[in-house]
């Protein structure tokens, strides 16, 4: 919400507060704050001396503010009373509510959102007289945030007649009876932790817990303390006699050896009202019987409704319509035109025909299947942030697609032919590559095709996300049919194989031109994949491309024999590892916690003025003994070492011509790269290594220089 | 020859799918916490006056961090109350090397250019050494900064000392002040006769920094 709709709405509840006060008063006393309403509610509207009953602050906030929980969190700070009643009034602590997990940004809260009632205990003397009403009053303080924080505060006060029979105050003891149920209640059951090293696992085993878990929204551990990190994910798992949670430790306040954890496991209804139990966890072994399952994985399965049959018709047929028209989509096409050129080869004969159609339907239905299968999982793994295309979000997976659209696009230009059709064995084995050819690219269009139905059908999945697997299966193996369903139909009717034109020469031509739309497809992937991996990600995978065309080179020189071959294989499995491995491991500089900046020997001269240790790094991309050497620096435990000893990590980069550090690398007795210079904090002149450098080396040397050896 | 590529493919893609599961897994949101004894995150913002200013700068000095937003009332509850510059001025005294800092995002509460901050400085007669700017987030996500204020103290070999509140009563009434301890004042007290600050760590409180 904006913030000018939310201070209109503080208005209208200042309003609404302002127009509460002039009404005849029950029992209770309202004030406005600018962004709250507070109303002291009392179960009695006459009490008798002695008597002990509830009384509460309820607090109406303006939409999208937050008041705190007594443990608010990352920020923030729970509301507070200064009472200033009758000496006869005594009122006890608040009970706090469970709260609300209140994510923000990067950092959590914990509160309460729309209406919070606060309960707490009134006890009232038995010195006090009958005929003299008491007061019961307080400023309540309270700090209240939305995308900024303010502290508000209400001075309330009300009158309480004291009689010689208590009277209630009917709607207030409704509402505060409604709080009571959101109260943490104590365990009957016991709670254990165990702890290892930056994670904790409270097991909690409670009957009524387990029960209301089964049925609940979302399902969080609440501590009153700052051992664990608010933000981090909570891995929740549930069983026959309880809750297991898994959260991990803020070890600035969680010591080693402190194995005790105190808090409250929370959950949320399905009504939108939160449930609490006390947890005192003593340090013990978690038992299996409270994490037999992923508790989201429950959830997902019992809090969404299953859609009625019409319905799930309905959701099907959109499904089927989707795929349908996802044939139409600019990603999938090029795939289809592998497709079409298949198609024409075998319109001759209406056998083979068929059997191309129903591999291809196997393809698109199994892909989607896998895909459909694989968010399942992921989802009951407790990963929301899945959807249709993750597959394509891997840079890696990305990489390994340019270069089977690169390897088909080669195919279909003629350098080189699938199955066994270039041995000349006979028809029959072809006949078999063709079927595996079709399967193939079935698999390939629904692959690819994939992330094109998320924008285009987003609602029946997104629907289709919240209902058991079996369903989620059902609706993407719909869409995988109405992909598949115009070639299948083509496939089946004798009447298209005669509009077509003869088979001839112009076949050739045609599949040679389709390959054109495959390295198309290609450089999308690489442009997929640049914004993924950068430049060197783009680079790793067009070498994978040329060690994929070495291979397939080789197969058609050597692919005679046996070890012809396994040699040519190795060298294609060998392509696709490339930019698996180039991409899959995260770009070095990404740990690097020292920099390189530039050389020169002006700053040579005032880094040695400084007295620091000075690494100096003569590289240039061209060398590739420089690159291997770049990994020893990225090192964790050098550049933790840089970072102790203060190390100035300068790079002199050779790659284009440069007069200077040229002249620089003369002077050390060195004609080109690598060169590696470490001068000694004490001043003097540097060390110099060349060839290939470990880290521990480096490590030695650095140190060495700081003198700390 | 016989390029069986095409046999091979969809087993690949079954070992792909399976790793991508395994991936999705093990990805998981990382803390920091920078707690007292680790070694302090490297950092280097630009400061109000356009430097660069990195941690390396302060070697063998001993270094407080605020980090600060002039519109959240607990701030402002240090700065009206002069708690904040006095603190301040007793550390410059003692060579200590102060930066406030700044790390709400651009539009949100508490985002100022360089010239509103320096005013601020000059109006609430504070004392850093240095103000820096960290519109993106990135110095308070690696020290793990929560709330405004949050205070660290890094020792002259750059290792955290503290971490945590001003002080010891988490309220936003200035009322307070004079009742709580104040652990940066303390803590750098104990640093000055070479003993470790005691507390070490304490929770922050405060509004959330606008990340």
């Amino acid at each position: 919400m904006s913030r000018l709709a939310a201070r209109l709405a503080g208005l209208v509840v200042f309003l609404v507060a302002a127009v509460g006060l002039t009404l005849p008063a029950a029992a209770q006393a309202t004030a406005g704050s600018p962004h709250a309403e507070g109303t002291i509610l009392l179960e009695r509207s006459a009490a008798t001396p002695g008597d002990s009953f509830l009384g509460a602050l309820r607090l109406k906030m303006a939409p999208g503010w937050h008041v705190y929980w007594i443990n608010p969190g990352d920020s923030g700070l729970p509301p507070t009373a200064t009472w200033a009643s009758s000496p006869e009034v005594e009122a006890g602590a608040f009970q706090f509510p469970t709260p609300h997990a209140i994510p923000l940004a990067t950092l959590m809260n914990y509160g309460y959102e729309g209406e919070l009632v606060l309960p707490f205990e009134v006890k009232i003397a038995q010195e006090a007289a009958v005929g003299a009403p008491l007061t019961i009053g307080a400023t309540f303080d309270y700090l209240i945030c939305a995308d900024i924080c303010i502290p508000e505060a209400v001075t309330l006060s009300m009158s309480l007649p004291i009689a010689a029979v208590v009277s209630s105050d009917d709607l207030a003891s409704k509402i505060i009876a409604e709080t009571l149920s959101s109260i943490p209640v104590a365990l009957t059951g016991q709670a254990v932790v165990e702890r290892s090293g930056e994670m904790f696992k409270v097991g909690v085993i409670d009957d009524s817990l387990a029960s209301a878990v089964a049925s609940a929204k979302s399902v969080r551990f609440f501590p009153y303390g700052a051992e664990i990190f608010h933000a981090a994910p909570q891995v929740v798992r549930n069983g026959l006699d309880g809750v297991s949670v898994e959260v991990k430790a803020n070890t600035m306040f969680a010591k080693p050896g402190d194995n005790a954890l105190t808090g409250i496991i929370g959950i949320e209804t399905a009504d939108g009202k939160t449930r609490g139990w006390e947890v005192e966890a003593a340090p013990g072994a978690v038992p299996a019987s409270v994490a037999t399952t992923l508790f989201s994985a429950v959830a997902s399965a019992e809090a969404a409704p299953i859609l009625p049959i019409d319905q799930l018709l309905v959701a099907l047929g959109l499904a089927f319509l989707g795929g349908l028209v996802l044939n139409l989509m600019p990603c999938v096409l090029p795939v289809l035109t592998i497709k079409a050129a298949s198609l024409v080869h075998a319109a001759h004969d209406p056998k083979e025909l068929r059997a191309h159609g129903l591999a291809y339907l196997a393809g698109v239905v199994l892909c989607f299947a896998v895909i459909g299968a694989i968010l399942v999982g992921l989802k009951a793994a407790g990963d929301t942030s899945v959807g249709l295309g993750f597959q394509l979000q891997y840079s890696w997976v990305t990489a390994v697609f340019a270069l089977v659209m690169f390897a088909v696009g080669l195919n279909m230009l003629g350098v080189f032919e699938m199955g066994g059709s270039l041995m000349g064995v006979g028809g029959r084995l072809a006949d078999r590559g063709g079927a595996t050819g079709a399967f193939f690219t079935g698999l390939l269009a629904a692959f690819v095709g994939a992330p094109c139905v998320g924008p285009f059908m987003a609602t029946a999945v997104g629907a289709a996300m919240t209902q058991p697997p079996p369903i989620v299966l059902g609706i993407f193996i719909m869409i995988g049919l109405g992909l598949a369903a115009p070639f299948v139909i083509l496939s089946f009717t004798p009447a298209f194989a005669r509009v077509l034109p003869k088979p001839g020469k112009w076949m050739i031509t045609f599949k040679q031109a389709l390959s054109f739309p495959m390295f198309l497809t290609a450089l999308w992937l690489l442009w997929v994949l640049s914004a993924q991996a950068g430049a060197d990600g783009v680079i790793w995978a067009l070498g994978g491309a040329i060690a994929l065309s070495f291979g397939i080179w080789l197969a058609t020189r050597v692919g005679g024999s046996a070890a012809g071959r396994a040699l040519s294989t190795a060298v294609i499995v060998a392509a696709f590892a490339v930019p698996v491995f180039g991409t899959i491991s995260p770009p070095a500089s990404a740990a690097a916690v020292v920099t390189a900046s530039t050389w020169s020997p002006e700053r040579i001269a005032e880094l040695k003025a400084e007295g620091r240790v000075i690494f100096v790094d003569f590289t240039a991309r061209w060398c590739v003994t420089c690159q291997v050497n770049k990994g020893a620096m990225h090192d964790a435990a050098v550049q933790q070492t840089f970072a102790d000893l203060n190390v100035a990590f300068l790079e002199a980069d050779w790659t284009n011509k440069d007069s200077v550090i040229f002249e620089e690398l003369k002077r050390h007795g060195a004609g080109g790269v690598p060169l590696y210079l470490v001068y000694p904090a004490s001043g003097g002149e540097p060390r110099k290594f060349d060839g290939l450098l470990s880290a521990g080396q480096i490590q030695q040397a650095v140190k060495e220089a700081a003198g700390s050896i | 020859m016989r390029i069986s590529n095409r046999e091979r493919i969809p087993m690949v893609l079954r070992a792909l799918a399976a790793a991508s599961i395994i991936a999705a897994a093990s990805m998981v949101s990382s803390a920091n916490a920078s707690p007292p004894g680790n070694a302090a995150p490297a950092f280097a913002e630009v400061s109000t006056a356009g430097k660069q200013v990195s941690l390396a700068d302060f070697k063998g000095k001993t270094i407080v961090l605020e980090w600060t937003n002039n519109g959240c009332p607990f701030v402002q509850k240090h700065y009206n109350s002069k708690n904040m510059q006095n603190t301040q001025a007793a550390a410059a005294t003692d060579g200590v090397v102060w930066l406030s800092v700044i790390s709400s995002k651009p539009g949100s509460q508490g985002h100022v250019s360089a010239e509103q901050a320096d005013k601020l400085t000059a109006d609430r007669g504070a004392k850093p050494t240095h103000v820096l700017l960290d519109p993106d987030g990135s110095m308070g996500r690696a020290y793990g900064a929560r709330t405004t204020p949050h205070m660290y103290i890094i020792t002259p070999d750059g290792k955290v000392a503290y971490n945590g509140a001003i002080d010891s009563i988490q309220s936003s009434k200035v009322d307070d002040i004079p009742k709580a301890k104040n652990f940066v004042a303390a803590a750098l007290a104990n640093l000055k006769t070479g003993k470790a600050p005691d507390p070490a760590a304490t929770v922050p409180y405060g509004c959330d920094v606008k990340y």
